[in-house]
């Protein structure tokens, strides 16, 4: 009975993430819930299209093409729970919190230890189940749909699908508890809290980052797997996973009946069949080494969890976890350089706080800022990855930065309607006065500041593409629209991070609007950019319009606000 | 664990980070039916001895007894027979007021019908019925101190650990939370109250100890311990062993605040 209570009140804790603001909690879980049944379903019928629409299907290209399928289920699988145990961070052992409240109560600590045990292997375990459940059930029929044979043999083949993808998302899971857990034990428990916020984001961002390139960069071949030493390092995870759903369901798929081929196709077949039956013991030793990792990832976790569970952990008063290393020292350099204005300086600095020391406020910006890099990545990898100098400049290349400014504006709008705490926004109202316009410069001028490193960073990459003339325009250009892009943001934000009413309309209900309209506009600008490009005159005409164009709606805001505030009586 | 022994003793407790002594050589006793005041000023060890009592951090050296039975670093009998008031109020923000009383209620194997007529009472008493189903996250400060003090009592807890209970609580809940500990006492329950609001510890306890630097400086009756300031108030006393000279302070604040130079 008391086991059974604090097994259901750890599970509550991680449901009621401190990340959901309290306000739109609710409606983020709906939201999380529908994505987590919705885009696994379309994914599979949209990745079971080309199986249904393939009329002579034989079983060499259908073992062969379902792991590349299996690539991308696998490695999803095994991101998505990375992220979902790295929003869970604090989430995943006993917290300081439940140490005061529950270590003072008549319960024996391995009770405790137990109970969390049991409802953090729940929580994964439903989650990665949730996430695999329609794809297990509708891959495996949609891939063989046009064989005629015993209904039977789906049971392997579903059973393979839910091994794979569970294992694979077990072990994202089981990484970053383990990660988590041997930190803490090696570094103790005020190093741990003094580096976990800093820990926590890289994870984010890097997850997050591999999760959207995924689908992009996994979709190719995946007959490296069949040959021992080769293939990229970093898909070697996946691979054990993606082996072992292949030796699983390999043999089921070898048995079914090939239909009557054209020699050419006969022949393609037969070098198909003939490179996966030669592959399968290296498949098998893959699956084995998979399997293997995963019972060792799995022993240091419950090994270290259990070492550091033995005795409740109190943070220190005045220690926080949530906080990045080194932000003060940073965001007073980078305010005094920028400003001198008190107000203005504390809307930045504030900005700056808030971004690093909120964990709901550093999810957003985390998020979209990944988004951005990997959109980048897909976009205009020659000029990251295999820049050759003074070729012709891509449209693709162009929308790249565009859309990595974009994603970087976005994140902080969503970060800044959201108010750093509703209470102290109170306080924060009575202190401010009426100086609100300088107070949202500052906020404008740290994102602007964001905009313009990012501009600078990615400089060197496409001086190396295109040429120093052309990158320099491009940059000109990336700051001028970035600009713009901060104001339209910031436009209708009467009060950034102390708003005491939470924002009424969310991504969700617009979302799909707004990303239409994005990619038409995004699309637009390039064009027009590279047209602009061929000539210093186009170039400075160009920027020389978006920066009107950003002075323009900061008049118009600023206006808006003004009117505002004298019908409040806050100024004259 | 008899009635009538049921004394809480501390014996030459020694809590040390990184060889520095945060509480050095502690030792008391507290009998059933005495409030004992803990004061002392900001990081002197008050709230850390309180959580080395109620097992939340073991003791570097040293030993706490209850009833003549050793229950350093926690001991699930005695964590029945004690409640205490955190100084901080640690509450789950997304359960409501009523939610973490069940919860502390189950987990304390309280029987379920009677306890749940136990916090209704109890929750109409301080206040928080109309409260009560929402969640913690938007209590004001002092409901979430009246909420913490209902988990703390509605087991009928022998001996009564308080830090700083008194913080946030409004004028009124502060006289009734005065005449609560003086009524339990009299009723044969032990309170440790400890506090920096020298007025309360004054008016309540029967006897005091104050705490400077991690050490007992006294440990008497509030009256013994009013002779050592010449105007006979416990304030006055209490700075003058804590070694604080708050006139002096004072006018040094000021002068920052004011000097605009």
């Amino acid at each position: 009975m008391r086991r059974r209570l604090l097994v259901r009140h750890f599970l509550n804790q991680f449901v009621e993430n401190d990340l959901a603001p309290d306000v739109d909690r609710h409606q983020i879980l709906a939201v999380a819930a529908a994505t987590l049944i919705t885009v696994p379903l379309f994914a599979t019928i949209f990745m079971s299209v080309k199986y249904l629409m393939q009329p002579l299907q034989s079983p060499g290209w259908t073992e062969i093409t379902t792991m590349g399928d299996q690539m991308i289920f696998c490695a999803t699988s095994l991101l998505v729970s990375a992220v979902i145990a790295t929003l869970e961070w604090d989430a995943l052992a006993l917290s300081p919190r439940d140490s005061v409240i529950l270590g003072v109560l008549p319960l024996p600590r391995e009770e405790i230890v137990r109970a969390k045990v049991q409802a953090l292997v729940t929580f994964a375990a439903a989650f990665v189940i949730s996430l695999n459940a329609l794809p297990t059930l509708l891959h495996p029929p949609l891939t063989v749909a046009n064989f005629s044979g015993n209904p039977l043999l789906l049971v392997p083949l579903v059973l393979a699908h839910a091994v794979s993808t569970g294992m694979a998302g077990a072990f994202g899971f089981a990484c970053v508890v383990a990660l988590r857990e041997v930190l803490f034990l090696c570094l103790g428990e005020r190093t741990f809290s003094r580096i976990a916020g800093t820990i926590r984001s890289g994870l984010l961002f890097s997850f997050l980052v591999l999760l959207v390139l995924a689908p992009i960069r996994l979709s190719g071949p995946t007959t490296w797997m069949l040959e021992p030493g080769k293939g990229p390092l970093f898909l070697q995870p996946v691979s054990w996973f993606v082996a072992t759903h292949a030796v699983l369901a390999g043999r089921v798929l070898d048995i079914l009946p090939t239909p009557n081929l054209p020699e050419r196709l006969s022949a393609e077949e037969n070098r198909l069949r003939t490179q996966y039956r030669r592959g399968l013991p290296h498949l098998t030793s893959l699956a084995l080494r998979g399997i293997g990792v995963f019972a060792v990832v799995l022993t240091i976790s419950i090994s270290a969890y259990l070492r550091n569970a033995r005795r409740f952990h109190l943070l220190p008063e005045g220690q926080d976890t949530n906080k990045v290393l080194g932000v003060s020292r940073i965001s007073d350099a980078i305010a005094s350089i920028l400003t001198s204005k008190p107000a203005t300086r504390a809307g930045l600095l504030f900005l700056i706080r808030t971004v690093a020391g909120n964990p709901s406020h550093r999810v957003y910006v985390t998020a979209f800022v990944a988004t951005g890099l990997a959109l980048l990545i897909t976009l205009a990898p020659d000029a990251l990855f295999a820049p050759r100098g003074d070729r012709p400049i891509a449209i693709s290349e162009l929308v790249a930065q565009t859309l990595m400014l974009t994603a970087i504006v976005a994140g902080f709008r969503a970060a800044i309607r959201t108010s750093a705490d509703t209470r102290a926004a109170w306080v924060f109202g009575i202190a401010e006065t009426s100086n609100h316009g300088e107070f949202r410069k500052g906020v404008r001028l740290g994102v602007i500041s964001a905009v313009v490193a990012t501009v600078l960073s990615l400089f060197p990459l496409y001086a190396a593409a295109w040429g120093v003339s052309g990158a320099a325009g491009h940059g000109i250009i990336g700051i001028a629209l970035g600009w713009l892009l901060v104001e339209v943001g910031s436009a209708n934000i009467e009060q950034p991070l102390v708003s005491t009413i939470p924002p009424s309309d969310g991504l969700n209900t617009v979302g799909v609007v707004l990303l239409g309209a994005t990619v038409i506009v995004v699309l637009v600008l390039g064009a027009i950019e590279r047209a602009a490009l061929t000539t210093f005159a186009g170039t400075a005409a160009f920027a020389a319009t978006l920066l009107v164009a950003a002075a323009a709606v900061r008049y118009f805001g600023e206006r808006n606000h003004r009117a505002v505030a004298i019908s409040q009586g806050l100024v004259r | 664990m008899t009635p009538d022994s049921r004394t809480l003793e501390v014996h030459h407790l020694v809590k040390r980070f990184h060889g520095h002594a945060a509480v050095a050589n502690v030792s008391f006793a507290l009998r059933p039916g005495e409030i004992l005041g803990y004061l002392g000023p900001n990081g002197s060890g008050k709230s850390l001895t309180l959580k080395m009592l109620t097992g939340l951090i073991d003791p570097t050296e040293g030993r706490i007894t209850y009833s003549g039975i050793d229950v350093t670093g926690g001991n699930i009998d005695f964590r029945r027979r004690f409640g205490y008031v955190p100084e901080e109020p640690h509450l789950y923000p997304f359960l409501s007021g009523r939610e973490y009383l069940d919860l502390v209620a189950g987990l304390r194997d309280l029987p379920t019908r009677g306890m749940r007529l136990r916090i209704d009472a109890l929750l109409e008493r301080f206040g928080l019925a109309e409260a009560a189903e929402q969640s913690i996250s938007a209590y004001s400060k002092g409901m979430k101190q009246k909420t913490l003090l209902i988990a703390a009592l509605m087991h009928d807890p022998e001996l009564l650990i308080l830090d700083e209970p008194e913080s946030g609580l409004d004028v009124g809940s502060i006289l009734v939370l005065r005449h609560l500990v003086r009524v339990l006492a009299e009723r044969g329950r032990a309170i440790l109250y400890s506090s920096h609001i020298v007025e309360n510890v004054e008016r309540l306890c029967t006897r005091v100890i104050v705490l400077s630097a991690g050490r007992v400086i006294v440990d008497g009756n509030v009256d013994s311990i009013r002779t050592i300031a010449p105007s006979g108030s416990l304030e006055e006393a209490f700075a003058t062993l804590a070694a604080q000279r708050p006139d002096s302070l004072a006018s040094e604040i000021a002068d920052i605040v004011t000097n605009h130079a």
